[in-house]
């Protein structure tokens, strides 16, 4: 093979080298070769025009997905001073041709998918993740590791920058510096099948050109270094076959530096690309980048109004200058920059360096395609989508706040409904409530049963290459966001196995105004609640339902079938109440759910008018006075009752009484007493008849009583806070006169004081906690 | 006793003149070595250097080292700030020592310090029978820097009053001190530059305005918290004072292990594993108290055991380090005992034990 291409020009680089990209280009202008033949996948020929026309403005990338279903792509990213790109621009400033002549997309992909499946822990990472495939240097981090370390840098990145970044080359000084470095880092015996496949394929595609014509003088290949290095080599030919294919789909999209940052594998690394932009546009002139670095990062400390001086900008520069003389480099990288900086500007705090200066040399840059790129329809719809609604198109984390009464903004939360639905990351919803306290309820989920009544949403906006991605695979599943959606709410019906699920895609139906989804979620939800036992489901189905019920009346979609949703609710909320009490079975930790399910049961037969009150109180009643049932759900039971009023006083110390009364399974009296704070502790705590009944059990215990229901008692007076105990602690002195301190004690600690010190630290430490506690 | 004290550059003399004699790269004006051998000096050598041994002083990174050195090479003023006990006066000694052969011009940082020891004072007996001369003059240890063209040691400014660093400020700026009663300026000579150690703990004391900070380039030498590297340091630097001093036992490698754990679990609040929170005490635990926690039990288990280190002596020594701040510190050292130390096997058995027999 070896003969085949002799005289070809072939040239190694590193991906996102700025030194390799100038270098290619002196070459390209001393060769001026007729064909330029560069490393990527064969099938993205097409794209060349879009790639290299004059207003595509990297970084962008060569984006390859799958069209068989299955979620899998791939990047090849271009930053402006990558040398495929400046390849690219070059032949089409001079009217040379450029090819691709890696293996296609299709087999990328399939070899990304095998070495996923029998590589595990690499799985995840393979099967949606938007990188440039695994590049086979990053199976070998160690070689890359060792080799810094020989010459007495801490990592890869270091090592590059001093011997190829920052020092002076000629074309040929560097292609043979990069050849050498080659066989040190992937040296013959070390080549693996898939690679090795690969520098067939691109050795045969370089024969073919010079066989269709053109004079291998007039070639030059732009290839990674250990290709270039195995082509001089000759290395045999591979006995294993290439993959089969896999059906894929391509496109130009653009790219951004902070992606392009977090490629930093040991083939692809980048760490900061608008640091070798800034340099590549000098000649690679880093310590003039250095230099304008620092003079933007004491603007941003200036802006944030930290006090910085030209000497301060001039001292960091000498020292990151010094910096790379003592360590034998010819020009300061990332690393003495950074030192620098935080030594001088930064008064030796790490904290700016982190956060203000790396990621000043990361950039934030996107990408731009030119007018000649075409857009598939959802990319379009996007695009408008993103104009008309002012949203904003960085890399970068940004909120936004919508009020749904002004009708473009709740056409922006359409929109970013559909996107979430649609699974394309962009928008994510953090919640309803102000940006500033950030503490989004629970429940407060994008498309909860809270949705329907917001006036308001935050979403945190952020634009990546992620997104595009998902804008070009999305087109299977329909040319618009509310075709995608309906398509995918569809999907999410026919796995739903519970009544909660099917009345979640509910509330994604009218949040994205997917009628025919709706129609069918409400079908789903009608069946799965007539069979669905589980109480927590139901419980979360009937609060669905009797928002959509409560807040529908706004939206027309929803007004046509309020019977249906009236009549659903109603069953749904009758078949939990049925199945409560079965449900309050079992230990405390099974009967959580239960008591959640109650709860919310109990919130929506106080709301709601079209469901039976007294049916369900008679049920709380039942609960809270059957023994047989865990006494925790039975405190919440009771708790419920009295806060509803359907309990009075009287009652309420009659019933606390029986159930404290149980001296002799005081752990069971104990958890009674925990579900009963649990509701709403200060209220209860507020009246006198309550905390004398609790005196009175806590006074009656014996010493080895008191013991066994510590823990459970610990439990229960845990949920207090500073102003229930304050209560409490005036209705015992109320009760029991000036003494109450002693009495209090007496309360919680029973009589046996010696006996109790004596029953080791962790009981000690509860009986102290309940000494603080009165 | 004297020879204990020996500043660095009398006691590794050996390996500064063998560093000297081979050193063929380029020296800033002034410098008794290169910055790439002020920095093997300082790391230390695997290979000897002119057939002398190169003992690592500072155990840590390399590039905050780099950075120390390359400010002074630039004569720009160095900061060195940090958490007590994490190195910094033992750095600034030694690059002192290196880069100019003395480590001894020094002020000391504290309340008390006033201008006349950044700048100068007078013998008042000669002052009284000559009047103003230069006989009568003291020089501070700054200006015979300044006129030796060497590196001066300030430690602790983060104590020194307002006035002392106005001071400092303007010496920084100008490098010359007026001696306005002899009408005459002293100048720094070429070589001259100042190492400054700052107290993180202190802050708030005495915080430095921006205008002093501005003179110095600032490197923060940070608290070790990797465990094995922890262990290197004290188990090196106990086993070197022990030499010096030729007291002590050696302790073995279990209890030293133990005794960083203790420090780091209790410094972090947490234990290793990350299961058990753990108070924090007021005093600080720094690597270097725990080379002295370690350097004391080996002359507790000499002078009062049977010659070799137990968990009764590092108990001992540690109760002894932790009770300086009072009875609170040695309360949250009796809770670390019950719900961690006493949970472990090992040489934790016997330390537990002997611990809570010394805390009783
Ligand atoms: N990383 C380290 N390498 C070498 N020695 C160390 C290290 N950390 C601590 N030490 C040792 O700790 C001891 C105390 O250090 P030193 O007095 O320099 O601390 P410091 O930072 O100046 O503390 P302070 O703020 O209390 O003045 C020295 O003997 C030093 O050798
Ligand atoms: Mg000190």
């Amino acid at each position: 093979m070896a003969v085949s291409l002799a005289g070809v020009h072939l040239f190694p680089v590193r991906h996102h080298s700025p030194r390799a990209a100038l270098c290619l280009r002196a070459l390209l202008d001393e060769v001026r070769p007729a064909l330029v033949l560069i490393e990527g996948p064969s099938d993205a020929d097409a794209l060349i025009p879009i790639l290299s026309a004059d207003d595509t403005k990297p970084p962008i990338a060569i984006l390859a997905y799958r069209t068989d279903g299955t979620p899998q792509s791939a990047m090849w990213p271009f930053a402006r001073y990558s040398p495929e790109f400046q390849a690219l621009r070059w032949a089409h400033e001079h009217g040379a041709q450029a090819r691709f002549i890696d293996w296609p997309s299709g087999m990328a992909l399939a070899a990304d998918a095998a070495r996923a499946q029998t590589d595990s822990h690499r799985a995840a990472a393979a099967s949606d993740e938007d990188t440039r495939p695994i590049a086979p240097e990053d199976a070998a981090p160690d070689r890359y590791r060792a080799l810094a370390e020989r010459f007495g840098l801490r990592h890869f990145d270091e090592f590059w920058d001093a011997f190829f970044e920052t020092p002076c080359y000629q074309p040929a000084s560097f292609r043979d510096a990069l050849n050498a470095y080659a066989e040190w880092t992937a040296p013959a015996i070390e080549r693996d099948a898939e690679s090795a496949l690969r520098d067939r394929v691109m050795g045969d595609a370089i024969a073919a050109a010079i066989a269709s014509g053109t004079a291998p003088q007039r070639i030059v290949a732009v290839l990674g270094a250990a290709h270039v290095a195995a082509l001089l080599r000759g290395d045999p030919a591979p006995q294993s076959a290439l993959p089969d294919a896999l059906p894929t789909a391509l496109a130009v999209v653009p790219y951004s530096y902070p992606r392009l940052s977090e490629q930093s594998g040991y083939g692809a690394g980048n760490r900061a690309p608008w640091f070798y932009e800034r340099a590549y546009e000098g000649g690679n002139d880093f310590a003039h980048a250095s230099l304008l670095v620092l003079i933007e990062f004491a603007g941003n400390l200036r802006a944030r109004g930290f006090s910085v001086s030209l000497a301060d900008v001039i001292e960091a520069y000498r020292l990151a200058r010094t910096l790379a003389e003592i360590r034998g480099k010819s020009a300061p990288g990332v690393d003495e920059l950074s030192e620098a900086t935080q030594a001088t500007l930064a008064r030796g705090e790490a904290a700016p360096i982190r956060e203000f200066l790396l990621p000043l040399l990361i950039g934030r840059r996107i990408g731009q395609l030119g007018a000649s790129a075409g857009r598939n329809s959802l990319q379009l719809e996007f695009a408008q989508g993103i104009a008309a609604y002012g949203l904003p198109q960085i890399d970068e984390p940004e909120t936004v706040t919508l009020r749904l009464a002004d009708s473009t903004q709740a056409g922006a939360s359409l929109f970013l409904h559909r996107l979430r639905v649609a699974d394309v990351p962009f928008a994510s919803y953090v919640g309803s409530q102000s940006v500033l306290t950030r503490g989004r309820a629970e429940d407060d989920e994008a498309g909860g049963y809270g949705a329907l009544s917001r006036v308001r949403e935050h979403w945190e906006v952020q634009w990546s290459p992620a997104t595009e991605v998902a804008l070009a695979e999305r087109v299977i599943y329909g040319e618009r966001f509310a075709e995608v959606c309906e398509r995918r709410l569809n999907e999410a019906i026919g796995t739903a196995s519970l009544a909660a699920d099917a009345t979640r895609v509910l509330i994604d139906a009218v949040l994205t105004d997917a009628a025919q989804a709706l129609a069918r979620a409400l079908d789903a939800a009608e069946r799965l609640s007539s069979i669905d036992d589980d109480v927590v489901s139901l419980s979360q189905a009937a609060r669905t339902l009797s928002a959509l019920k409560s807040y529908g009346s706004s939206r027309p979609t929803l007004t046509q079938i309020a019977g249906t949703i009236e009549r659903l609710l109603v069953g749904t909320f009758t078949r939990a109440m049925l199945r409560l009490p079965i449900a309050c079975r079992g230990d405390v930790e099974a009967s959580g759910d239960a008591r959640s399910a109650m709860r919310t049961l109990h919130e929506l037969a106080l709301s709601q008018p079209a469901l039976d009150r007294g049916t369900w109180m008679q049920t709380l009643t039942d609960i809270a006075g059957d023994e047989g049932l865990e006494a925790t759900a039975s405190g919440v039971a009771a708790a419920l009752l009295y806060l509803a009023r359907e309990l009075d006083e009287a009652d309420l110390r009659g019933l606390l009484e029986r159930r404290l009364g149980d001296v002799i399974r005081p752990a069971r009296a104990a958890d009674f007493l925990a579900g009963f704070f649990q509701v709403n502790a200060l209220v209860l705590l507020k009246n006198r008849e309550i905390v004398a009944a609790l005196s009175e059990f806590l006074q009656a215990l014996s010493a080895q009583h008191f013991r066994d229901a510590l823990p459970a008692l610990r439990r229960a007076f845990a949920v207090l806070g500073a102003s229930e105990r304050r209560f409490l602690l005036e209705h015992l002195v109320g009760l029991h006169g000036r003494a109450a301190p002693a009495v209090a004690t007496q309360v919680v600690a029973a009589a046996d004081q010696q006996a109790l010190s004596d029953l080791g630290a962790a009981l000690g430490q509860a009986l102290d906690d309940l000494g603080d506690l009165l | 006793m004297s020879e204990l004290r020996l500043p660095a550059e009398l006691k590794f003399a050996a390996e500064l003149a063998a560093l000297e004699a081979t050193d063929d790269a380029l020296r800033p004006p002034q410098w008794r070595l290169s910055p790439k051998a002020v920095e093997t000096y300082v790391m230390g050598s695997a290979r000897p250097i002119g057939g002398v041994a190169i003992t690592p002083k500072y155990y840590g990174d390399r590039a905050l080292v780099q950075v120390a050195i390359a400010t002074l090479a630039s004569d720009r003023a160095l900061m060195l700030a940090g958490e007590p006990g994490t190195a910094k006066s033992w750095l600034s000694e030694h690059l002192s020592a290196a880069i100019c052969g003395t480590s001894l011009l020094t002020v000391q940082g504290t309340a008390g310090t006033s201008e006349d020891h950044l700048k100068y004072g007078w013998n008042y007996a000669l002052l009284i029978a000559e009047g103003p001369s230069e006989r009568a003059l003291v020089p501070s240890p700054v200006m015979r820097a300044m006129r030796q063209g060497k590196i001066a040691r300030v430690e602790e400014i983060t104590r020194t009053s307002p006035e002392v660093q106005d001071a400092l400020i303007s010496i920084l700026s100008e490098k010359q001190i007026a001696v306005p009663e002899l009408n005459e300026t002293v100048s720094a000579q070429r070589g001259f530059s100042i190492i400054a150690t700052a107290n993180t703990r202190d802050r708030g004391v005495n915080e430095m305005s921006a205008a002093l900070k501005r003179r110095f380039n600032f490197v923060t030498v940070p608290v070790v918290d990797d465990l094995d590297q922890e262990i290197r340091i004290v188990q090196q630097r106990e086993a070197q004072l022990r030499s010096d001093y030729q007291v002590g036992a050696p302790p073995p490698e279990d209890l030293t292990r133990l005794l960083v754990t203790v420090f780091q679990e209790l410094r972090s609040g947490a234990t290793k594993d990350g299961k058990t929170k753990v108070r924090t005490p007021n005093g600080v635990l720094s690597t270097a108290e725990a080379i002295s926690v370690l350097f004391n039990s080996g002359i507790l288990a000499q002078s009062f055991g049977d010659g070799a280190v137990g968990g009764v002596d590092v108990a001992r020594a540690l109760t002894g380090a932790l009770a300086k701040e009072g009875a609170d510190d040695l309360k949250v050292l009796r809770e670390y005992l019950e719900t961690v130390a006493k949970t472990r096997g090992g040489a934790w058995k016997a330390f537990y034990a002997a611990a809570k027999q010394t805390l009783a």
